[in-house]
């Protein structure tokens, strides 16, 4: 699949500009970026509900862009999960076939089949409006799978989940992509899912995709400063000569005692420290006025880690990245 | 606990009420059953007393009967008047007539009502000529209705409008009678269907259609699948409107039918020249049961849930 310059304008805000992306066949990418930046757009622009002003869509080799959405080898979870309110749970996930004229029978096998595979095997009966939204959103992703789509298109299919049920989807999703061996593009604006999902992520900033790569790759050498504020907490820190450098919370140490004399150190007090069950965040004030964000496992000692101690923040030279 | 509410509430509650006005403010704010009572006992007044209360002598009159001689109203028990009603051929053409009319004027005005909806609701991108369309459909209803009835009757007479459109290509009206009866009564209650349709369509979310194309669904399956068993609903409070309406009207037949009788004027007629009121009533009874049994075939078809 294959985006080439496309744009979207509507009226006078251009929503999408000049987006090139290739996706590769199999793979799981995200688009991540926040609202308003373009991404789902672009979703409904390889769904076919949106016509780019400029640009093309190939699929699987074929230019798609003047084809309507039911000529497209593509399905969509919706956010909302657009099931049809009206049908049965079984009614629905078998749309697609009977769009293609399947007969009744292997219809009802096919679908018994596909929601198996989403752990709701015996529910078919219900109405969408019987089930839990987490049970919805298995429903939309089996009326789509049933289809065998070469790409499965997925408008932040978790978003109305609540946290722990979403960690489980996340997963589940993660492996019925390794199972189905379809490519998935997946829209959030959750970095942290974005971060556990996907094989590679385009981070979209007004319309513009400002960085595509693994998630390690944009977590440790974020392009921009944007993508560096987006994914994850950064620490921004001048040296002596005046080039800016910057540090992720988690490689920077905390200690209560001087160590020996380093170069990669700042003396500080610590101003705030909040503990979140794995990790704990502690806010120091240097003595050259930054502001920086520690974060250090739990369980450490930290007694003499509190508001108004001071303390050394020290780092490894690896930990540093600049970006431009 | 609505105790502790009204102590807190202000210092004059926690005074012990002083006065019938007090005491009765206190008792209703205790009791929200009593204060629910009040609050309906003027709707429910109009509706049994007024509405079923009239229906119900509605209802007794037509076993009444009517003395020729005299004119009076003979309050003695007969069945005399539905006999003739159901055994006199005049009556059960005049009732078939009038059926077949209100069906056709509704599903007409649903044939008619479901695109200009659909692209009300989902065709227009700007929220100001959408607002500019409402309009123009509710307009017709702010006119008088005999305007309206005469400027009908202008379309279809013998060298009215329509005959002066059509004469260059060869056609002719088709004069004042049942036709024009049908076309006048759709025109007037085609906004009774189009703004419940259009009330449908704006509850249809965007994404249940895209879900229709985007799992392979075609305009016309897609329609006939999702789009229109959602908006049903909003059809068949449309035919209550249109089919009643349709039932219950005399004067359009008068001003465009010619002689066409339509079964509202039996009852009419039989008010006013006839002065036979126990006739009117037996006659009146018909549109009633057929309303009825149509709400009960509605109610069947689990429509009426989601007015």
């Amino acid at each position: 699949m294959r985006l080439q310059g496309v744009s979207k304008r509507f009226a006078d805000v251009v929503a999408v500009d000049d987006v090139t992306l290739d996706v590769h066949d199999g793979e799981f990418l995200t688009l991540l970026g926040p609202s308003g930046s373009g991404k789902t757009t672009v979703l409904r622009i390889v769904a076919g509900f949106e016509n780019p002003t400029s640009g093309t869509v190939e699929i699987a080799g074929r230019d798609v862009t003047s084809d309507p959405p039911y000529l497209r080898d593509v399905n969509t979870v919706f956010q909302d999960y657009a099931l049809f309110p009206h049908m049965s749970v079984s009614e629905n996930v078998e749309y697609g076939l009977r769009v293609k004229g399947v007969d009744r029978g292997r219809r009802a096998a096919a679908a018994a089949k596909a929601l198996a595979t989403v752990e709701l095997a015996g529910l078919g009966s219900r109405k969408p409006s019987q089930l839990s939204g987490g049970q919805r959103q298995r429903v939309a992703l089996a009326r789509a799978l049933i289809n065998e789509p070469r790409v499965l298109l997925l408008d932040e299919p978790l978003g109305a989940l609540d946290l722990k049920l979403r960690r489980q989807m996340q997963l589940e999703l993660k492996s019925i992509q390794r199972q189905f061996a379809i490519t998935f593009i997946f829209v959030t604006h959750d970095q942290e899912e974005a971060l556990t999902m996907s094989d590679r992520i385009a981070i979209f900033d007004a319309g513009r995709i400002v960085q595509l790569g693994s998630p390690q790759e944009i977590y440790e050498q974020p392009a921009t400063s944007f993508v560096a504020d987006f994914i994850g907490t950064t620490n921004t820190l001048t040296t002596q000569t005046g080039a800016a450098f910057c540090l992720r919370p988690e490689r920077i140490s905390v200690s209560a005692t001087q160590p020996t004399a380093q170069v990669r150190m700042r003396a500080g007090h610590v101003t705030e420290t909040s503990y979140l069950g794995a990790t704990r965040t502690v806010l120091v004030q240097t003595d050259d006025g930054t502001k920086l964000t520690v974060s250090v496992p739990a369980q450490a000692s930290t007694a003499d880690i509190t508001p108004g101690a001071r303390v050394w923040c020290t780092w490894e030279d690896t930990a540093e990245f600049i970006i431009r | 606990m609505s105790s502790q509410g009204l102590t807190s509430g202000g210092r004059s509650v926690t005074t012990a009420p002083s006065g019938v006005l007090a005491r009765t403010t206190t008792a209703l704010s205790r009791n929200p059953r009593a204060r629910l009572a009040l609050l309906l006992s003027a709707p429910m007044f109009w509706l049994v007393v007024l509405y079923l209360g009239s229906l119900a002598t509605m209802f007794a009159a037509s076993v009444w009967q009517v003395d020729s001689f005299t004119g009076q109203v003979q309050r003695t028990f007969t069945w005399d008047n539905f006999h003739t009603l159901l055994t006199n051929s005049v009556y059960r053409t005049i009732a078939l007539r009038t059926v077949m009319v209100a069906l056709i004027v509704t599903v007409l005005s649903a044939v008619i009502a479901v695109p200009v909806a659909l692209l009300m609701a989902k065709g227009l991108r700007s929220s100001r000529t959408r607002a500019l369309l409402v309009i123009a459909i509710s307009m017709p209803l702010w006119a008088n209705y005999l305007v309206k009835g005469y400027a009908w009757r202008i379309m279809f007479d013998e060298r009215g409008v329509l005959d002066w459109a059509l004469h260059p290509l060869g056609g002719h009206t088709p004069g004042l009678g049942l036709t024009a009866t049908t076309v006048a009564l759709l025109y007037l209650w085609l906004p009774y269907m189009i703004l419940p349709v259009y009330a449908a369509f704006e509850r249809l979310p965007n994404s249940l259609i895209d879900a229709a194309f985007d799992l392979g669904g075609r305009p016309w399956f897609a329609f006939r699948t999702v789009i229109l068993p959602l908006v049903m609903p909003g059809v068949i409070a449309g035919s209550i409107f249109t089919f009643s309406l349709t039932l219950g009207d005399y004067i359009m037949v008068k001003i465009v039918g010619r002689a066409t009788q339509l079964y509202a004027n039996v009852v009419y007629d039989n008010i006013g020249v006839a002065g036979d009121l126990p006739f009117a009533a037996a006659a009146a009874v018909f549109p009633v049961l057929v309303v009825v049994g149509y709400l009960v075939a509605v109610r069947r078809t689990g429509a009426l849930e989601s007015l």
